[in-house]
């Protein structure tokens, strides 16, 4: 079930930035939402497990300020200078949200509920494209398998896929991974899939 | 805008005889959609200010600067700004719905004025330049849903106007409701003002839920609630089908309005009701009748605004300033014994400490307490708390330790 309403308690969040009124009214906003929050400046945490979420100061960050290239925590950028160089090196960041200064007590909710939302989609898609490479750096060995069982059993090769479907759907794996497993027990291939077995799909 | 000398006694306004006058703004809708209510809350706020003025407690009188916008969302903006800029308020006591507030907003934030707001909200702000009197969400959704879930079912049906109140509502009541195993059968929006309820009742009818969740406002609301009982599906009926109506909004003079039986047997979570049984309801119902006609009745957006008027009181005699700062300072600090009990300002959201009642409808157009909490809440515009409690263990189900997204066990392959 999806949660309706977004809740942040007990997070712990870092703030990067010098201690000014802005990280006052952001202290402030982020106690209504029950997260705990530190800030610093310069930033000098090294270990960041127990951080949940950062807010960094954009107007006086720098190269190399986060020990990761990404993020495997959603950044709020904070905003002050609109200039181009400025928002070139926020974006550079990946920051999930952004907020901009004067920090009141409107926006820093919805940059919380943005920023973990699309961390998450993020991160989904990045899962989604590592696995989506891995399959289309397998497609040699598919198309070598779909041959092999096309000549060991006579078939077509859209029998052959979906002989080798069902296969992967028994297994829980993968297409490529089903071709991988098979491809591993050498000869006999046919002995290995159990749904050749079948009387019903032999033809 | 006034000086801020703190501790100084100097007060901006007009020094009438021996007492200072200090300009308040009164910004609500007497005329419009939602009249019943825009009077009953500046009939609050009226008998509030004549308290203050005639007691020998204040050294300052609160000259009040009475404004209509007649419900239209745009007007609140232009009279907010004119009540600050000419006749120079920084307190305006005012708004019932959410739009009119958001209009009012970044006016009080610019200049550094206070809106003190007596509504019941859907929560999802806290703005430093407004004090919210009204219930918060954890005040009055939140222990509404549980009360029903509880007692009643978590067979669910949703009706209300479609705005941005109905919606949140509805979706904190979805949100405690899944929780708990039940459903939502069915939400369903009229437009505001709309009185075509003819399809809800009869949907209503067909599904058979535990209890329906009404977050209609104003003639809708009445409408909805009369055909209910016309198709025999009231809390009382003789024979009928009991279907109980839950809501957050009916209130006192709504239910004189919509007349019995219709208006009998409903449940609504209110902090404030008329028969509250001790000294402080007793004295603000009799003056009220005194001030406004023995028929009156009054009504959580009545106590709302008469608290907010007298927290004002008290902020502006303990900062001996009018600036908005040197109130806010002292806020926290101050304590009034309202009608629903004592109530104070929580310093890190604005909002008000209530105590949440469950009540129904009965005869006279009144409300019976049948549960209350035992003492104020802390309120929780944010429903930050609402993960710790019972109901809502199960929320991260689908999240294993590390917060990930569990994988379904079945794959299908493509």
């Amino acid at each position: 079930m999806k949660q309706a309403i977004p809740n942040f308690s007990n997070k712990t969040a870092l703030i990067v930035h010098r201690a000014d009124g802005n990280v006052d009214a952001l202290l402030s906003q982020l106690r209504r939402f029950n997260i705990e929050a530190i800030c610093q400046w310069p930033p000098r945490v090294k270990d960041f497990s127990p951080v949940d979420i950062v807010f960094f100061d954009v107007d006086n960050g720098f190269d190399g300020m986060f020990p990761w290239s990404d993020a495997p925590i959603p950044l709020i950028a904070i905003i002050g200078s609109e200039t181009p160089g400025r928002l070139a090196w926020a974006i550079s960041q990946n920051p999930s949200a952004y907020i901009t200064k004067p920090i009141g007590s409107k926006g820093v909710f919805q940059a919380l509920v943005t920023a973990f939302h699309n961390h998450a989609d993020r991160s989904d898609l990045r899962r989604e494209i590592t696995d989506l490479r891995e399959r289309l750096r397998c497609r040699p060995l598919v198309v070598h398998t779909i041959l092999r069982i096309m000549n060991l059993l006579g078939v077509d090769d859209d029998a052959a896929f979906h002989l080798l479907r069902e296969e992967s759907m028994r297994r829980r794996v993968s297409i490529e991974v089903c071709c991988q497993e098979l491809e591993a027990c050498a000869d006999p291939v046919l002995s290995a899939i159990s749904v050749f077995d079948r009387p019903a799909v032999r033809k | 805008m006034p000086s801020r000398h703190r501790g100084s006694f100097f007060w901006i306004g007009l020094r009438v005889g021996k007492k200072t006058k200090i300009p308040i703004g009164v910004l609500f809708s007497t005329t419009g959609p939602y009249a019943t209510i825009g009077e009953a809350m500046l009939n609050g706020s009226l008998l509030a200010i004549d308290e203050v003025n005639g007691s020998p407690d204040f050294d300052f009188e609160l000259a009040p600067l009475i404004r209509n916008p007649g419900g239209e969302t745009v007007q609140y903006g232009v009279m907010c700004r004119d009540l600050i800029l000419n006749s120079r308020a920084t307190h305006i006591v005012g708004c019932y719905t959410s739009s009119s507030r958001k209009e009012i907003v970044p006016v009080v934030e610019k200049y550094d004025a206070l809106l003190w707001y007596p509504s019941h909200y859907e929560g999802f702000e806290s703005s430093d330049n407004v004090v919210y009197l009204g219930a918060s969400p954890n005040q009055h959704i939140v222990p509404l849903a549980q009360y029903m879930v509880s007692r009643v079912g978590a067979r669910v049906y949703c009706c209300g106007s479609d705005y941005i109140w109905p919606w949140e509502s509805n979706r904190v009541m979805r949100e405690i409701v899944e929780n708990c195993g039940g459903q939502i059968l069915s939400e369903r929006y009229l437009a505001v003002g709309s009185t075509d309820v003819t399809g809800l009742v009869e949907e209503i009818r067909l599904l058979q839920p535990d209890f329906v969740f009404n977050t209609l406002i104003g003639e809708s609301s009445y409408a909805f609630l009369r055909s209910f009982c016309d198709r025999g599906l009231g809390s009382q009926p003789a024979g009928g089908v009991r279907i109980p109506i839950a809501s957050c909004t009916l209130s006192e003079p709504e239910l004189r309005m919509i007349g019995d039986p219709a208006a009998l047997g409903h449940i609504t979570s209110s902090v404030y009701f008329q028969s509250l049984d001790n000294p402080q309801n007793k004295s603000f119902v009799q003056n009220y009748r005194a001030r406004f006609g023995q028929g009156k009745v009054t009504s959580a957006d009545a106590e709302a605004s008469y608290n907010s008027v007298h927290m004002l009181a008290l902020a502006l005699r303990a900062a001996a300033s009018a600036a908005a700062p040197d109130v806010l300072a002292v806020l926290g600090g101050c304590m009034f014994d309202a009608p629903q009990g004592r109530i104070r300002i929580d310093t890190e959201n604005n909002h008000c400490y209530l105590t949440p009642r469950i009540g129904v409808s009965s005869a006279e157009a009144e409300f019976s307490v049948i549960a209350a909490a035992q003492k104020p809440i802390k309120p929780d515009p944010y429903l930050a708390s609402l993960k710790g409690a019972a109901f809502m263990l199960d929320a991260t189900r689908e999240q294993d330790a590390a917060g990930r997204r569990r994988q379904s066990n079945l794959r299908v392959v493509s």
